[in-house]
């Protein structure tokens, strides 16, 4: 019989638990494993190590995010909400209100509170209506 | 869809997209008062926006209109101050009239 080393009779037996094929003999590779207690402590080191990783392996998510990715990214483009447009319109009626109601004279800064909601607006749009916006997009080339 | 239709509804939306905005903006400034300065100075910086070279292209159609609304816009920023401080006295007097007439 052939002479077999244990590093090669612990690569068979891995390979075994695998499920795959070897180039030894799998009765010979028992027969040196029945034997030797260094090839057996080394594979029950092993086969621990091999269950650690089995025991961390990383969680798959199935999650299928693309349909959903998809369908935002062909949508056509919702009209701008006019929650925004609603509140800043609500403000300057306010502001009005106050300023007709107001029985001295606010002075003239008090003007300028219209002004500050409007630079407050468009910040909060993200908008620069003072701007020439040249990464515009046709309407209909964006649905 | 062909170039030249594609290239028409570009120019058609971008008046209206400078529209939309002229309409916010006049809107707002509604709600304001300077003496009607406020109008003179969105006069200005319209104009400005118009006439300037960048981005290209640079205007050539309409740019008369663009300096028109320029000068209109200075005139009153001139005009106003100007009949102010010749007119002091006068203006202090109405101002006192009209807050006795509170």
């Amino acid at each position: 019989m052939k002479e077999i080393g244990c590093e090669e009779v612990l690569i068979a037996k891995m390979a075994e638990l695998d499920g795959e094929s070897t180039a030894i003999s799998p009765d010979d590779v028992q027969a040196h494993f029945a034997v030797c207690e260094k090839c057996q402590l080394e594979f029950a080191g092993l086969r621990r190590v091999d269950q650690s990783f089995e025991l961390h392996a990383r969680r798959e998510h199935n999650a299928d995010l693309w349909s959903s990715v998809e369908e935002r990214i062909t949508a056509p483009t919702r009209a701008a909400s006019w929650k925004p447009f609603g509140a800043f319109a609500v403000a300057l009626v306010v502001f009005r209100i106050v300023e007709m109601s107001l029985e001295n004279d606010p002075g003239w800064f008090f003007g300028l509170v219209p002004v500050v909601l409007a630079a407050l607006f468009f910040v909060l749009l993200r908008e620069n209506p003072f701007k020439v916006n040249t990464e515009l997009i046709l309407e209909s080339h964006h649905g | 869809m062909d170039n030249t239709t594609t290239q028409q509804q570009a120019l058609v939306l971008g008046q209206k997209y400078a529209f939309a905005t002229a309409s916010l903006i006049m809107g707002i400034a509604c709600f304001t008062s300077f003496l009607g300065l406020e109008k003179a100075i969105l006069a200005i910086v319209f104009a400005w926006l118009a006439l300037r070279g960048k981005p290209e292209p640079a205007l050539n159609e309409h740019r008369g209109w663009a300096k028109a609304g320029l000068i209109l816009g200075i005139l009153p920023l001139v005009i106003v101050p100007t009949l102010l401080i010749l007119n002091f006295d006068r203006v202090r007097q109405l101002i006192e009239v009209l807050s006795k007439l509170d």
